[in-house]
């Protein structure tokens, strides 16, 4: 069969190198164009990027050492979110969950909030990010992971870059044009395209991965569903600052300003900066003004990203399936967009691509659970700014004007008379799942510490929830003297 | 909080035992009446139950090997599915499903129909019941639970009991009375109820555990969603044959009849047994013919059960929440029964009712009843689709065969399988429900597996290798260790009677 995918940045090549490294008998042509810049926006991933790149790889070709050089990248344990409350203060959401997170009733997390006032304390990885750590050791010479999950920082220029080199080993067939025109069947299946070097290319399946252009979606009758009344951001400003091995610290920094929140994020050769704004409360002027005054240095924007969230209604259509930017986009709040790519992309070749020939009824049900997930991350998306914040217009008009999803709705009408738990959060392959949730659901206040008590003293879980906490800080003064310090590991990784 | 639990039946007594377990903070009231029989028709259970019963107590007052004494129960290891096809072949559906089931390709399932012809050889489970095994482990003298799981069967009448008097020692009250009336306020909630003894109770929340009776939700404007077109059968006659340590094995029989399946659970002191037919297709007394014949014995019914299969629309209604029969019915295939109501009664005490405000908090009621539903409904295309497996001698199942009401689920799942090979993401992933491991064995059964295809498939996701390489590994790990540290059936059968 033979399969087209147009565009060549982060979703387009990671979606040829899936398909390469998954399966076999698939023909595969890239069409890319070097005219054309990618976003590279994604800087930041969750937990699937390291799926995908630690499930083994013929030959050993790609390993999560080699990777982090080749993207510039650092390892990331979590997100910190500073002052979404507007008091000053932080909360972690780490990639790995607490040890109890998959019992009825997460004590550790439960007994965080009891003890220290914050839930994200359940989780070894919070502590180890406040400790400025990392979790690897020194083996004799090797340096090894100690525990747990954690995801990755990378140049988002490089990825596509990694495995485009990876493809085009295996025979990935590469064509770098744009293109000119689209062919669509009586039925609204693609057919083939006319490309600017003159050529015309047929295919039986099509992947857009052309970003915000959509090169291919836009010209179907899919609908596009907007996200704009629930998630207020419509603007990013990216930049850069310097990096040096002494301040490194392995987390996602994501501070919420006046109009919005800014990004930083640790590479091997700078910071990874941005910030996300509504422009109906501000503008870029005044945007790098308040940048400047909150960092205290100068901010050279290297350009800024207009967008609009929202996915389409089917994200497989006909014979199309758009894939990252090109399919939907949240904001850049929890590294959505190449977590969504991956996870498309493997339900469909996993599970739905498989027979001799495609069947498209499978359509529904695959575009039914892809919308499932992300309309589970718009919604947490929009979790994360529902902190009751009042100190700007924006923040105002957030607390007081935005329009609530029915899920969050449900959320805050359901906590105030008992605790949010796992089975409240969709569960399905690729939904942000409790441990996530859970985090965010107390950055919104929606844990209160009464309530906590209550709980776990209703259940006789008081005195659990305290050994949970105990343990905890034993292992984590262990830990600590085994860990190396970020400065070693990240001179290691920069070798 | 207070909480009035309205039947003292199994789901009654396994809902009270939980609320003990589990929480501190509420009031337990069981209603019940000893002049009312049990209805206990349920003799064999999911792994649900295991997890209740081995998941600590305090004070170990329950134990696992304490509860299958006390029960007269016997471990159960697998549902053994024979002639469905109509061409006498069996299939295993066993408890615990295979070590590659949670993947997008569930290698070693697959790899076992290309070598066996069934999937089952891809669960512990089906070698150790072939080998007329336990999975009691002789070194460390328990059951292990490790690399086979299992489900139990046992006495329906003694569970109950069982945990009436795991209640009593927490310090239970109960009221041995019947219900003479019922009053509601002018929101339907369930205000007072009149006892035949004169009393007058209130209570917060109200479990209707009242079997086929219903006697608190039927009271209610709560809508009954009937299955009886996709489920065919609705009657049930219940028989004891006899059980020595010679002849047992730890699984369930699920053998299809003229009209329907018979049902044979190994306990301690006999075969539980029964028909389940549908009696639009055959009489109750050529029911009873048929069953001679088949056994060549006599037969002696303990009861004639007719049952509708359905649910509530809402299992949580008002200040009612209906557990167990109460609830919905399905048949009793999969004993879907227990395991259902150990879920919805988990998903109240746990999840769901932390305060009294829970019960007038509609988001919270709205969301239980939709994860309830989700199950019950998922459970429901489950049993409908063993029934499809193709066989077509009698009335009764040309019925089925050829004009029986497939529900949108089933359909789809077999439209499905004509153009691929179906897998972990065409069944719900929901907390509850069936999954993978459990559906898979049904599909096979259902001849939804076809052999080429499967070749091909693992051929194009570079699996064809993979997969019969573990099963080898897999049997080599049986026959050089499990098996030997294994005791056999027969003598673990007699270790329990001790």
């Amino acid at each position: 069969m033979k399969i087209v995918i147009v565009g060549g940045g982060t979703a387009g090549w990671t979606t040829a190198a899936m398909i390469v490294k998954h399966t076999t008998d698939y023909d595969i042509t890239v069409i890319d164009s070097s005219k054309i810049g990618i976003i590279g926006a994604g800087e930041g991933s969750t937990g699937s990027l390291p799926w995908f790149i630690r499930h083994p790889w013929p030959d050993n070709s790609v390993n999560e050492i080699d990777f982090l050089r080749k993207t510039k990248g650092t390892i990331k344990l979590g997100i910190n979110f500073k002052n979404w409350k507007g008091d000053g203060t932080n909360i972690y959401s780490p990639i790995h969950p607490s040890e109890t997170s998959s019992e009825f009733m997460d004590s550790a997390f439960l007994g965080a909030i009891a003890r220290h006032g914050r839930g994200d304390y359940s989780s070894l990885h919070s502590l180890l990010m406040e400790d400025k750590l990392g979790t690897f050791k020194k083996e004799g010479n090797r340096i090894v992971q100690v525990l747990g999950n954690h995801t990755y920082h990378f140049d988002g220029v490089e990825v596509g870059k990694y495995f485009k080199e990876w493809c085009i080993k295996r025979g990935v067939k590469h064509i770098d044009s744009e293109v000119e025109n689209i062919k669509f069947d009586e039925n609204e299946f693609l057919k083939s395209i006319k490309l600017s070097d003159g050529q015309t290319i047929d295919g039986e399946f099509w992947f857009d991965c052309s970003g915000f252009n959509k090169v291919l979606m836009s010209k179907t009758k899919n609908k596009w569903i907007s996200y704009k009344d629930n998630l207020p951001t419509n603007t990013a400003i990216p930049f850069s600052t310097d990096i040096s091995s002494k301040n490194v610290r392995f987390e996602t920094e994501a501070t919420a300003l006046d109009n919005g929140w800014m990004w930083k994020i640790p590479l091997q050769h700078r910071h990874g900066c941005g910030y996300v704004y509504c422009d109906a409360f501000t503008n870029e002027t005044k945007a790098v003004d308040e940048l400047e005054k909150h960092l205290g240095h100068k901010v050279e924007p290297i350009k800024t990203i207009k967008f609009e969230s929202g996915r389409y209604e089917k994200i497989w259509y006909n014979n199309i399936v758009a894939v990252g930017l090109a399919g939907s986009f949240l904001e850049p709040l929890q590294a959505t967009s190449i977590h969504i790519s991956l996870t498309s992309v493997a339900q469909l070749l996993l599970h739905k691509l498989r027979g001799d020939t495609i069947y498209y009824k499978d359509a529904d049900a695959y575009n039914e659970g892809i919308n499932i997930i992300i309309d589970d991350y718009k919604d947490l998306v929009q979790m994360h700014y529902l902190t009751k914040r009042q100190d700007t217009p924006f923040w105002k008009f957030i607390t007081n004007e935005l329009k609530i999803t029915d899920k969050n709705k449900e959320f805050i009408e359901i906590s105030k008379h008992r605790l949010i738990n796992a089975l409240d959060v969709p569960v399905m392959y690729g939904t942000a799942g409790y441990p996530i949730w859970c985090h965010i659901l107390e950055n919104a206040g929606l844990y209160d510490k009464e309530m906590v008590l209550k709980e776990l003293h209703k259940f006789g879980a008081y005195n659990k929830a305290m050994t949970e906490m105990d343990r905890l800080k034993l292992f984590h003064k262990r830990l600590k003297l085994e860990i190396i310090n970020n400065e070693e590991f990240f001179k290691y990784l920069k070798l | 909080m207070k909480i009035v639990i309205v039947g003292g039946g199994t789901a009654g007594w396994i809902t009270a035992a939980m609320i003990y377990k589990y929480r501190t903070d509420i009031d337990v009231t069981v209603v019940e009446s000893s002049k009312l029989p049990i209805i206990g028709a349920g003799e064999g259970s999911a792994d649900s139950l295991t997890w209740f019963i081995n998941e600590p107590w305090p004070n170990d007052v329950v134990t696992e090997i304490d509860f299958l004494k006390k029960t007269k129960a016997t471990p159960k290891l697998a549902i053994d599915l024979k002639n469905w096809k109509g061409d006498g072949s069996s299939l295993y559906s066993p408890i615990s499903p295979s070590s590659t089931a949670s993947l997008p390709i569930d290698k070693l399932f697959l790899a076992s129909i290309i070598k066996y012809g069934k999937s089952d050889k891809a669960s512990f489970n089906s070698w150790i019941l072939d080998d007329n095994l336990s999975t009691f482990d002789k070194k460390y003298k328990k059951i292990s639970q490790q690399i086979a799981n299992h489900a139990y069967h046992f006495d329906g009448n003694a569970i109950g009991q069982y945990f009436k008097d795991v209640c009593i020692k927490f310090g239970v009250t109960i009221i041995d009375a019947e219900i003479e009336d019922t009053i509601f306020d002018e929101n339907e909630n369930l205000k007072d109820v009149k006892l035949t003894n004169g009393e007058t109770i209130q209570s917060d929340l109200w479990i209707d555990s009242t079997g086929f009776n219903r006697i608190l939700m039927s009271k209610t404007k709560n809508k009954w969603i009937s299955f009886k077109n996709q489920l065919p059968v609705n009657s049930a006659i219940p028989f004891s044959t006899d059980v020595n340590s010679n002849n047992i094995i730890f699984k369930t029989l699920a053998e299809t009849m003229n009209s329907g399946w018979l049902w044979q659970i190994p306990l301690q002191n006999r075969y539980g047994c029964g028909y389940v037919y549908c009696d639009e297709f055959q009489t109750y007394d050529d029911s009873l013919k048929e069953l001679k014949n088949k056994l060549r014995q006599d037969i002696e019914p303990i009861k004639h059960i007719k049952f509708d299969c359905g649910r509530y629309e809402s299992t949580w209604y008002k200040n009612i929440v209906s557990i167990g029969l109460s609830s919905h019915f399905l048949e009793p295939l999969q004993a879907t029964s227990i395991h259902i109501a150990i879920f919805t009664a988990t998903n109240l005490i746990l999840h769901s009712l932390k305060s009294k405000e829970c019960i007038s908090n509609d988001a919270n009621v709205r969301g239980f009843n939709r994860r309830i539903n989700v199950v019950i409904d998922d459970y429901k295309d489950l049993l409908q689709m063993h029934y499809l497996a193709g066989r077509q001698d009698t009335p009764f199942w040309k019925f089925i065969k050829n004009e029986i009401h497939i529900s949108d689920a089933n359909r789809d799942i077999i439209e499905i399988s004509k153009h691929r090979l179906l897998n972990n993401l065409d069944v719900s992933t929901e907390h509850g429900t069936g999954g993978w491991g459990v559906w898979s064995h049904i599909f096979d059964n259902a001849g939804l597996f076809d052999k080429d295809m499967i070749k091909k498939e693992l051929y194009r996701l570079k699996k064809l290798n993979d997969g019969d390489a573990q099963l080898k590994s897999m049997s080599s790990y049986y026959t050089n260790k499990l098996k030997l540290e294994l005791l056999s059936a027969g003598e673990m059968f007699k270790y329990l009677k001790l």
